[in-house]
């Protein structure tokens, strides 16, 4: 049994810090995740609340049959389907954080332009490639876990993946994008 | 030896460090030699470079406690209410609807102080309202202006909290938004 398992038996047994403890190991990687999918820093925090309330609620029932990591991750990405499918955000243009980030990082302009252009390209991926590739690249999911994520095959993850990063290549190289 | 494809699906693991010793080799290698393979890995290491904005220690600090705050309240206490509720037999949304129209429209001062203090050390105590403030005036205009479905919610919301839930989960942009709306209406307070 896993530290997340041991943590779930605890709260079931009536310790609540056992889910504070979950919450605050997760919640910085389900808010990342969050937003690399909806790319709007406020909502990922109101989702991200979201997301956990939703797992608080139902870890009574949690079976254990998947790990807690891939079950959460389950939860946000259903969380921001509703929240996308609701907000029909999925044709608005999303704004760039980096334009108004003030942490004073001095990251040159050409650098804040090519990002920029990646994260647009990732946005403008239909919803299971932009999936995989994030759970993928950006989570550091297997493909076992994504799969189970995204409630499909292992293949279908790997298929999910190749073309998604086949077209964002694409996309890319159209808007004049050097890749190396 | 790998496939070209089994390669390129191994590229996230060796970007996040999951690969070591000859796997980690043999991807490397292959990347060299295929173009192909190349550019994707540097694309891939492009991707990771899109920054996530921080939302800052407060929300970090705060968010756990916040989430067993507005989470579900423990079964035996769901329990209980819920019996309470189903003892009022036919009349809780009716109930819940006396007691809203109590807690918005009718005077508070009217009313004894102990029963002012349950009002608002427990809201949900409903039991201790007196539902002969109501009106025959009161009543009619519910019944032609909630619809069914509204009432169901309302009930709803007295039982699970859901009034409490909500101000709990607001960020601080939405309290400042519901502030301000309060005070044009001239109800802050109330």
């Amino acid at each position: 049994m896993d530290d997340d398992s041991r943590a779930v038996d605890r709260y079931r047994a009536g310790e609540e810090e056992a889910f504070e403890e979950l919450v605050m190991k997760y919640q910085r990687k389900i808010y990342a995740f969050v937003y690399r999918i909806t790319g709007d820093a406020e909502e990922s925090k109101d989702l991200t609340q979201r997301t956990f309330i939703n797992a608080l609620g139902a870890v009574r029932d949690f079976k254990g049959s998947s790990l807690f990591k891939t079950w959460l991750y389950q939860i946000a990405m259903n969380a921001c389907r509703n929240h996308l499918t609701r907000e029909r955000r999925n044709d608005i243009e999303i704004e760039d954080s980096l334009v108004r980030d003030e942490a004073g990082v001095l990251v040159s302009m050409v650098e804040k332009e090519k990002r920029k252009m990646v994260k647009k390209a990732l946005e403008g991926l239909p919803e299971r490639q932009r999936l995989s590739i994030i759970l993928r690249v950006y989570e550091g999911l297997s493909c076992t876990e994504t799969a189970g994520v995204m409630g499909c095959t292992e293949g279908a993850v790997k298929a999910s993946y190749h073309h998604g990063v086949k077209r964002l290549k694409e996309m890319l190289a159209e808007q004049g994008y050097e890749i190396a | 030896m790998r496939s070209h494809d089994d390669i390129r699906q191994m590229f996230p693991d060796l970007l996040d460090g999951r690969l070591a010793g000859p796997e980690a080799d043999e991807v490397k290698e292959h990347a060299q030699q295929c173009a192909e393979c190349r550019d994707e890995l540097a694309l891939l290491t492009g991707l990771r470079g899109i920054e996530v904005p921080d939302p800052g220690n407060i929300f970090w600090n705060t968010l756990p406690k916040k989430v067993l705050a507005a989470g579900v309240r423990p079964a035996a206490r769901r329990r209980r209410i819920v019996s309470w509720w189903s003892f009022l037999g036919p009349l809780p949304a009716a109930a819940a609807v006396a007691a809203l129209v109590l807690l918005v429209s009718r005077p508070v001062e009217k009313t004894q102080q102990p029963y002012q203090e349950a009002l608002f050390s427990d809201p949900l105590a409903v039991a201790m309202m007196d539902y002969s403030l109501l009106t025959d005036k009161d009543i009619p205009l519910i019944d032609a202006e909630i619809a069914p479905e509204e009432l169901a919610g309302v009930s709803e919301d007295m039982v699970e909290e859901g009034y409490h839930r909500e101000l709990v989960s607001l960020n601080y942009a939405e309290v400042e938004l519901l502030d301000e709306a309060l005070q044009d209406e001239q109800q802050k307070g109330g």
